[in-house]
């Protein structure tokens, strides 16, 4: 039993992960430009598909898997950098409700041109030879992939965690979200920051779809359930918060692994369950407002 | 239009126009006879099932083509309207609704999605127009919503449920399930356990497992499923749900500790390729590997030559379906609905996978459904089924009695 949790506890943890790299670049640009990116999803969406055309040309090896998680967020950082430049910085002194809407158009139109590109049916990646099989825990398989991914997640935390705190990018992003007319007023080429800023975020983003690419199936529609989850980890961690963003994704992956334990019916319901109980005690989030 | 100021430019577009058509319909009137028959098929071609509406639209549109090359019917030239319904049973009427009264279509092929399948055959049965569908197979259509002008060449989800019963229940003591959370694997796992009390008093469903449909983590589900120790697991999972289920579930070893039998469509095989493992119990509808027979190898040779895909099994039915309903209007004494509606259901068909004929109590076609264990077969650029199993519909489909009772109780 007690190896049962721990298996459970693991692969919650690896849920947790690429949950946190995706949601992370989310908390970024809605902490420090204010706009809720619903096409952060389509940007993880776009990752995968560009992972499957990559791996398709390597024709599923090692190098194929490396060149995938390198070129397609690169592609997709571009792909958000264009976004922010040519369509939200025209918009940035408008409601909120314009960004919205914007950022929304971008999920269909997102949506349509992959379907344009790659067609309609479903995709799989495999993993990469060198991951494919499992290591044991206590006597029990897990997949080595997971392993990869646990990694990776801690790493991209503890690099965002290092350059929010320890370089001067760091600190104006940290000022930004507090004050971004002062840091403006401060000699601080304000849009510029802002474009960088989304241009992390959507690398972020496409670093997850790459990574999350073997695991699951690729498939229009892969957008939404990442969008919803991610916006879930960006309330419940406080938005503008990578601590918080870690914290919370954790607890999703982990609630959700462990629920599914004591009430399998209630699966789908946890982590909506866990975001009330944030917004009714503790709307600001758990990490409060700071970067 | 009532809102919008009439001017004298507009008035002058309106008569034109309203000459135009005038003179438009008049020749078609008198040329009726030579006029094509519309037929009208909406189906989801956005959403998580457009890749099987896509291989139907395919599969329509050579049956179609075909029968033009040889003349039409009745020296009439078929035509085919196709709309998308993106999964939305509201949109899925309204189109159809569309190709009725305003496209004046003749009759309706099956959409895809059961939800919008239940709100076409609404449609058709309002407009009393024919329809043969060929992916919606949820036992309400045959059930309540029955009328005359429906008809189905899919293996009815209780069909499926007991033939998955009687493939794997008789061996096997303790079942666990898994299936997306939606209307269709609830009534599976039903089905199932209702005809597993006939097959194997002594088998018992485990263990329950629901995720959401697109799920991206099957893991904890996973873990769940290996720890509760079942002699099998039965899925309802499918398409991208199924191949991410798998994918996940390889390195945790669960193939190699408990046998597992699926729902499988060709589209999953195509998709996973060799990251299919061998040795899983899989569930298919009309599989074109499934039927060894010239007008099968015939078929699959000149989709392939046309699409360029091999064909799946939706492309089967699609084609079949459309033939079906062909058939029907050459049968017929006249065009009118229920003319063909009773020729289509005295017909005795020559299908891909054989004799195909209509029982009269709920339309249902007596298709086959195939139960067989994954593996490399020859000629097969993926994955398909080996020691394959044809499960014939007459010992899987329910008694007349049974379906009365059915509609009797809604």
């Amino acid at each position: 039993m007690t190896i049962d949790i721990l298996i459970q506890l693991l692969s919650g943890v690896s849920r947790g992960m690429i949950l946190f790299v995706v949601a992370s670049g989310l908390t970024l640009i809605f902490g420090v430009l204010r706009i809720p990116n619903f096409c952060h999803g389509s940007l993880y969406m776009l990752s995968a598909f560009a992972t499957y055309s990559i791996t398709t040309v390597f024709g599923g090896s090692n190098l194929g898997f490396l060149a995938s998680l390198i070129v397609a967020p690169l592609v997709v950082m571009a792909f958000g950098a264009a976004i922010e430049f040519f369509l939200l910085r025209r918009i940035s002194n408008r409601e909120h409700l314009y960004q919205l809407i914007v950022t929304f158009a971008i999920t269909l139109i997102v949506a349509d041109g992959i379907k344009l590109i790659w067609g309609g049916s479903y995709r799989s990646v495999s993993y990469p030879p060198m991951l494919e099989g499992s290591l044991s825990v206590l006597g029990r398989p897990f997949p080595q992939y997971y392993v990869l991914v646990i990694a990776a997640g801690i790493v991209i935390a503890a690099l965002l965690a290092l350059i929010i705190e320890r370089t001067r990018f760091g600190r104006v992003l940290s000022a930004a979200v507090i004050d971004p007319e002062m840091v403006g007023a401060l000699g601080v080429n304000v849009p510029r920051l802002y474009t960088t800023v989304f241009a992390l975020g959507a690398w972020l983003a496409g670093f997850g779809g790459a990574l999350a690419a073997p695991i699951g199936s690729i498939s229009l529609g892969i957008d939404n359930s990442i969008i919803i989850e991610s916006f879930a980890v960006v309330i419940i961690g406080g938005s503008g918060s990578i601590v918080g963003a870690f914290a919370a994704a954790l607890i999703i992956g982990i609630v959700q692994a462990l629920g599914i334990m004591v009430a399998p019916r209630l699966a789908i319901g946890f982590i909506f369950i866990a975001l009330c109980a944030v917004l009714l005690l503790r709307p600001q989030g758990l990490l409060g407002r700071r970067v | 239009m009532s809102g919008l100021p009439i001017t004298r430019r507009t008035m002058a577009l309106a008569t034109s126009a309203a000459i135009a058509t005038a003179l438009a319909s008049a020749p078609g009137k008198a040329l009726a006879e030579g006029a094509p028959i519309k037929i009208g098929l909406t189906t989801d071609l956005t959403g998580i099932a457009a890749t099987y509406a896509a291989a139907q639209v395919n599969a329509v549109k050579l049956a179609i083509e075909e029968i033009n090359a040889a003349g039409g019917i009745k020296g009439r030239k078929l035509e085919l309207l196709v709309r998308d319904s993106q999964l939305k049973p509201a949109l899925g009427a309204s189109l159809t609704r569309d190709l009725i009264v305003r496209e004046k279509i003749d009759y309706l092929i099956g959409p895809d999605a059961s939800s919008v399948g239940v709100a076409v055959s609404g449609v058709a049965k309002q407009y009393k127009k024919v329809v043969v569908m060929t992916i919606p197979n949820t036992p309400r259509l045959v059930g309540e919503l029955f009328h005359k002008y429906f008809f189905t060449i899919v293996p009815s989800g209780t069909m499926l449920a007991r033939a998955m019963a009687e493939g794997i229940g008789k061996t096997n003591n303790s079942i666990a399930f898994i299936g997306g959370d939606y209307e269709a694997s609830h009534q599976a796992i039903q089905y199932f356990g209702e005809w597993l009390t006939k097959v194997n008093p002594k088998a018992k469903i485990t263990a329950q497992q629901w995720p959401k449909l697109g799920e991206p983590d099957f893991t904890p589900y996973i873990t769940q499923l290996i720890s509760a120790k079942p002699d099998i697991v039965f899925s309802y999972l499918w398409g991208a749900d199924l191949i991410a289920f798998i994918k996940q579930a390889k390195p945790y070893g669960l193939f190699d500790k408990t046998k597992f039998a699926t729902l499988l469509f060709l589209d999953d095989l195509k998709a996973l390729g060799d990251d299919m493992p061998d040795g899983i119990i899989g569930q298919m509808y009309a599989p074109p590997f499934g039927t060894n027979s010239p007008a099968m190898a015939e078929f699959i040779k000149k989709y392939q030559a046309k699409f360029n895909s091999f064909p799946s099994d939706w492309a089967v039915m699609g084609y079949d379906g459309m033939r079906i309903l062909a058939d029907g209007i050459r049968n017929a004494a006249s065009m009118e609905s229920d003319a063909v509606a009773e020729a289509i259901e005295k017909l005795k068909f020559d299908g891909l996978q054989g004799p195909l004929t209509f029982r009269a109590v709920d339309h249902q076609g007596n298709v086959p459904s195939f139960l067989g264990t994954t593996g490399k077969v020859a000629g097969l650029p993926f994955k398909g089924l080996v020691d394959i199993q044809r499960i014939p519909a007459e010992s899987v489909w329910p008694t007349p009695e049974e379906i009365l009772a059915q509609r009797k109780d809604k």
